[in-house]
């Protein structure tokens, strides 16, 4: 099956929207059963058996991650941070099993309690389709701050 | 005199149970000017464990109390630290994070120091006088470097008492944490590095709170009990904990001397050490049983309770915290201003730990611990909102009484707090707060 780049663009896109807008179940709806959400710490290629990372979110994690934020106590998201990211860099391959991996560049401007930080870094998605649209099975997120002081990542990156 | 008044910064009164700590002194520059000097450059400051440097040449470079340092175990196995500053000119010999090196060149002017130092290497040096002497441009050293149990500290007072005798009732709390290896205790690769904008004191204080967790870490509770933990019977208890048998729940805080302190408390979470909870899964169950029964053989059933069913967060004075809960985390931290800290966290474990058990470690550590963890962002939040409230400062104090006439202070009481504060007074101002009144 030939990738359809635009198909992969807009999946992506609405992924940062929906991320961007703290649209939690819809985020959540995006992801497999066996997902992976990881953001390593200190630097890109890591173990994450043996070292600690920022992120590394099994699809329970996730679950938990998701229905924390909604509890209405995520005190470190309350108030909300404010959010709007772009994206750019698309680069799609093909995997096995029909996957597909997409990296991409992203530059995300965020607000909160007066503070105004830009995030920045490259994700690297691995797409499945399922019933004809994509779910994600895996993303992993390198920041180009994984090695510097980072107050606070409880928003969805 | 340092330009600020160091009267009445805490108040201790003991016959009325209040305690008070006056709260200019997370705020005021001049407190932090004063805390460098009194306590970073007079206490026992952890710099790094023995396991990030297994092998001779082994190194680690970071900040320590605020300075680039370089921790190497030398070719003859010797641990030891050096200042990360060229003694020609000042720029850092050394900017890698960690490596194996058997000497430091500057990369400014390519002078060269040995593994201890020593200067063994200056281009053209038949440019200098006679009186250039190699020997008064070593590398400097903190005045005093020692080890406990792994535990590197440095002291930069060259008059400072013994670390043992420093670590005074810690120690007997590191040892329960080291224990829990038989092949020792290492340090996992890499760490979370985090900052919060607030006094790195509030970080102290938060880091053995018990009082807050079932109100600040609601959510997190949550997560335990829907994992079949009872949290209402052992988080908040009104009652000691049994440490002899394990029957009950309940907790405990001790002052440990010399401004450490400790709260000791039956664990609410499965700790892969040898304490099984549901959450591991029953494919888990008979390998931390086993490894419940080797500790039991090694240390008699009343200690191996206690390092594997009771969970421990520790403080060692000034900056240190090493909490043995659901993971093992050994926290430093250090301010840059009086409204911002830098912490870094890492993940201590037994060096043989099974994968798997690491694996039930590290879910643990990442699903509480670190800015994107489910616990400490809620504190970051709790502490910088103190810090902004503080702007008001027609609201002088805070109180850290609770407890205070308890004859048995629990991990939810704040003794532990107190023992910190009345360490702190005596190093800023010399004297003791105790008996110090609150105005009526």
């Amino acid at each position: 099956m030939a990738v359809n780049r635009h198909e992969v663009e807009n999946f992506l896109y609405r992924e940062a929207r929906l991320m961007d807008e703290h649209a939690y179940d819809d985020w959540l709806a995006l992801w497999t059963d066996d997902a992976l959400y990881w953001v390593p710490s200190n630097r890109d290629d890591v173990d994450p058996g043996k070292e600690v990372s920022l992120i590394y979110d099994d699809r329970i994690r996730l679950q938990m991650r998701i229905a924390r934020l909604k509890s209405g106590v995520a005190h470190a998201q309350d108030p909300k941070s404010r959010m709007r990211r772009v994206l750019s860099n698309i680069e799609i391959e093909e995997a096995e099993g029909g996957d597909v991996i997409v990296t991409s560049n992203f530059m995300l401007a965020e607000l909160r309690r007066g503070k105004h930080d830009i995030f920045a870094g490259r994700s690297i998605h691995r797409l499945r389709l399922y019933n004809g649209s994509f779910r994600i099975a895996s993303k992993k997120v390198l920041l180009v701050n994984n090695d510097d002081y980072i107050d606070n990542l409880t928003f969805l990156i | 005199m340092d330009g600020v008044s160091l009267h009445r910064l805490v108040i201790d009164d003991e016959a009325r149970g209040l305690f008070r700590v006056n709260r200019r002194i997370f705020t005021e520059p001049e407190y932090l000017e004063i805390e460098r000097r009194r306590i970073f450059e007079t206490c026992w400051i952890y710099a790094a464990h023995e396991s990030e440097l297994p092998r001779p040449g082994d190194f680690v470079s970071r900040r320590v109390a605020g300075r680039p340092v370089i921790a190497i175990r030398g070719d003859d196995g010797a641990v030891r630290v050096l200042l990360n500053t060229c003694t020609h000119r000042g720029a850092l010999v050394c900017r890698e994070d960690r490596g194996n090196a058997k000497s430091f060149q500057c990369p400014y002017h390519a002078w060269t120091f040995s593994q201890r130092g020593e200067l063994i290497g200056v281009p053209g040096e038949e440019s200098y006088s006679p009186a250039f002497d190699r020997k008064e441009l070593t590398l400097g050293q903190p005045a005093r470097v020692d080890t406990y149990r792994g535990f590197i500290f440095i002291n930069f007072n060259r008059d400072a008492g013994e670390l043992t005798d420093y670590l005074a009732g810690a120690k007997e709390y590191l040892d329960l944490v080291c224990d829990q290896s038989e092949t020792g205790m290492k340090v996992s690769q890499g760490l979370q590095a985090y900052s919060i904008r607030a006094n790195w004191k509030l970080l102290v204080e938060n880091s053995y709170d018990g009082y807050h967790a079932v109100s600040a870490h609601r959510r997190y509770m949550r997560f335990l009990e829907d994992t079949g933990i009872d949290i209402k019977g052992s988080m908040n208890p009104r009652q000691e904990v049994d440490l002899g048998t394990g029957a009950g729940k309940g907790s405990r805080a001790l002052d440990l001397g010399n401004g450490h302190a400790v709260i000791e408390y039956e664990s609410p979470w499965g700790r892969p050490i040898a304490y099984w909870a549901p959450s591991f899964g029953e494919s888990a169950k008979g390998r931390i049983e086993a490894a419940r029964r080797r500790l039991e053989e090694r240390f008699g059933a009343e200690r191996a309770w206690r390092i594997s069913g009771t969970s421990r967060n520790l403080g060692i004075f000034p900056n240190l915290v090493v909490n043995d809960i659901m993971a093992v985390t050994i926290r430093t931290f250090f301010p840059l201003t009086p409204d911002y800290l830098e912490v870094n966290a890492w993940s201590l474990a037994p060096a043989n730990e099974h994968p798997q058990d690491a694996a039930l470690r590290h879910d643990n550590f990442l699903t509480f611990l670190g800015p994107g963890g489910f616990a400490t962002p809620d504190d970051i939040e709790m502490l910088e909102t103190c810090q902004r409230g503080f702007a008001n400062h027609e609201v002088e104090w805070s109180d850290i009484s609770r407890g205070m006439k308890s004859a048995h202070p629990l991990m939810s009481d704040e003794l532990q707090m107190r023992a910190f504060w009345r360490r702190w007074n005596e190093l800023m101002t010399g004297s003791h707060a105790r008996g110090s009144q609150c105005a009526a």
